[in-house]
């Protein structure tokens, strides 16, 4: 890749977009998190199955998450509830988020970033790493995430009830 | 005595098909069954779910022995797939072999132990170990030993060396079951009545059914037999554990209106009216492919039957639940892993003959609901857990769990919804009948045989 000005500014354009998504995350700001959305997102945790070929994930198969607007809108009414038992009390989380690549496609920029969640529940702790891709349309004054791509790098989740997003 | 203790027998007892009473003087481990559980299995002990010499012992009397759920048949397509899983806490290999039989092995090589398969699914031609790299079949035969003249001169011989096979493995329905044991009966005897009802669920369109790809797998700290009870009866926890699902549309309020029906053996389901899940948020055309199906099995078996799709929430005894509910068919298994561990796999089953649009959309509303992230799914193992982290200390463990909701109001079901429907049920949806049913089957399996 080429270091030139335009470069530049795409790394920081996306690193303020992934530093307020951060905040967002874990904060549990849900809403507003929905906001930096496209209303066509596609949001996609496929599972990784191992093969004698090696780790495979497809797009017609189960995933943790495989959601649209609507499904992550109905995910986030659940957690809003005060009966929902998982996150009560509420757990602390940190997101740590790096941006591993970036280019432009169109109007779209299409972003490698590493995940490494750590999760504190009252009740248990786990720590989740992964690689997203998202494709982020531009739009004045920075990005709306239109899709969203997960492959988490555990197989099986260790620990019941996941209600992070990633 | 206590009255939580006292068995209470209803009037129709005689004529209502309920498993066995538990046998007070029957052997559990170094234990009077009487001492464990109530006879009709209103009230069972704590330490039964935390301590490990029955832990032991289930993995000898019930993993062993029961029909155990491997996974569909729409996994194995065609001649040497495999997938591997585990029956209890034996790792196994299930294969479709170059014959196109179903078999299964257990995944550890006769020489020296290592598993000889160390992926999920695919196909293959033989199983290699790693460890000295014997090699074999997908028949289970030994095929390849290195060096073996060298080694062995004329002394090894390759036929006694074969992988461990699964005597017992057989389908029902794309059901892929096995059971260890030598003198297991048949499937279909296993599964007796509940037959009645998985076919409702499996054959409600030509062609039947299949698994949507990918296995759902995660882990719950809890002992295996609470989330088993709880997919076999447990109705009464919804509106409280499902709370928030109740609050953002995605069912509507439980009513008492339903029935929970054993079939024996220890097998059970249960549904309110119109099936689990009915609520206004994120709907889908599945909706209007259930009033289809339930309007032809009213055509088949008269109005009652009306009730029966989705048949609903069930358990085969001991480890293998689904959930058919009025948004999606799951299939899952509660694989124990030590007495406070699970590891559960889950998957979403669809009708084969469904749009590829609608399968889609039915897998997703299962996932948001009952994969491992799901709405519902969240707060059962969240709670499941906080139950055996309650349960390790010396007084935690003392006690029992209560079961005596809906005693004596089991009749047999065709009485309430004509002679085709098998098995005996309650007169209400929120009923203890089917974990009763559960336990009491346990100690039957559980028990030292008489002598």
């Amino acid at each position: 890749m080429t270091i030139d000005a335009s470069t530049v500014a795409l790394w920081q354009e996306l690193e303020a977009f992934y530093r307020r998504e951060v905040l967002l995350l874990q904060d549990r700001r849900y809403r507003d998190w929905l906001e930096t959305m496209d209303p066509a997102i596609s949001y996609r945790v496929p599972v990784t199955t191992s093969t004698l070929e090696g780790f495979v994930t497809r797009e017609d198969e189960l995933g943790y998450y495989d959601e649209d607007l609507m499904l992550l809108k109905a995910r986030v009414a659940k957690l809003e509830s005060k009966q929902s038992w998982v996150e009560q009390p509420p757990s602390r989380l940190r997101y740590f988020v790096q941006v591993v690549d970036a280019h432009r496609e169109g109007d779209v920029v299409i972003a490698r970033t590493n995940l490494l969640l750590l999760q504190y529940r009252w009740n248990m702790e786990q720590q989740f790493s992964g690689g997203r891709t998202d494709e982020l349309v531009c739009v004045v004054g920075g990005f709306r995430l239109r899709k969203r791509r997960v492959v988490l790098d555990r197989q099986a989740l260790g620990e019941q009830g996941l209600s992070v997003f990633f | 005595m206590a009255d939580t203790d006292k068995p209470v027998t209803s009037a129709k007892a005689h004529k209502t098909p309920l498993p066995p009473l538990v046998s007070a003087d029957a052997r559990i481990a170094s234990f009077a069954a009487g001492d464990l559980m109530a006879a009709d299995g209103s009230a069972v002990d704590r330490r039964l779910f935390v301590d490990e010499g029955f832990y032991r012992l289930e993995q000898e009397r019930i993993f062993a022995k029961c029909w155990l759920y491997l996974g569909h048949e729409s996994a194995l397509p065609e001649k040497q797939s495999f997938f591997t899983t585990t029956m209890g806490e034996d790792p196994v290999i299930v294969v479709r072999d170059k014959t196109g039989r179903l078999r299964a092995f257990l995944n550890s090589c006769s020489h020296r132990g290592a598993k000889v398969c160390r992926v999920d699914s695919g196909t293959a031609r033989f199983f290699k170990c790693p460890y000295h790299a014997w090699t074999f079949s997908t028949e289970g035969e030994l095929i390849a030993v290195p060096r073996i003249n060298d080694v062995y001169g004329e002394s090894l011989d390759r036929s006694q060396h074969g992988l461990r096979e699964v005597p017992h493995v057989d389908t029902f329905g794309g059901m892929i079951f096995a059971s260890w044991d030598p003198d297991a009966p048949t499937l279909r005897a296993y599964l007796g009545d509940m037959a009645f009802y998985l076919e409702l669920m499996l054959s409600r369109m030509d062609g039947g059914t299949e698994a949507i790809g990918g296995v759902h797998r995660w882990t719950i700290g809890v002992n295996w037999k609470i989330p088993a009870e709880n997919f076999a009866g447990d109705h009464y926890h919804v509106p409280s554990t499902h709370g928030a699902g109740i609050d953002m549309g995605f069912r509507s309020q439980l009513t008492n209106n339903g029935y929970c029906i054993q079939t024996g053996n220890g097998h059970s389901i249960g549904s309110e009216r119109g099936g689990a899940q009915q609520g206004t948020a994120v709907q889908t055309e599945y909706d209007g492919f259930m009033k289809q199906m339930r309007s032809e099995l009213v055509a088949r078996y008269g109005e009652a039957a009306e009730a029966f799709v989705p048949i609903g929430v069930g358990t085969i005894f001991p480890n293998m639940s689904f959930l058919d509910s009025a948004r999606f068919r799951a299939f899952r298994v509660w694989h124990p892993r030590g007495v406070d561990k699970i590891e559960v796999h889950s998957w979403c089953i669809v009708d084969k003959a469904l749009p590829p649009e609608l399968k889609a959309a039915v897998r997703r509303q299962y996932s948001l609901a009952f994969g491992p992230g799901g709405i519902f799914e969240q707060d059962d193992g969240d709670i499941w857990q906080s139950v055996q982290d309650a349960l390790r200390g010396h007084i935690g463990r003392q006690g029992k769990f209560t079961y005596r909701m809906g005693l004596g109001r089991e009749a047999p079901t065709a009485e309430r919804y004509g002679p085709p429907f098998p098995g005996s049920s309650s007169d209400m949806l929120m009923t203890e009948a089917n974990q009763r049913a559960f336990y009491r089957h346990y100690a039957t399996v559980m028990a030292d045989p008489a002598p």
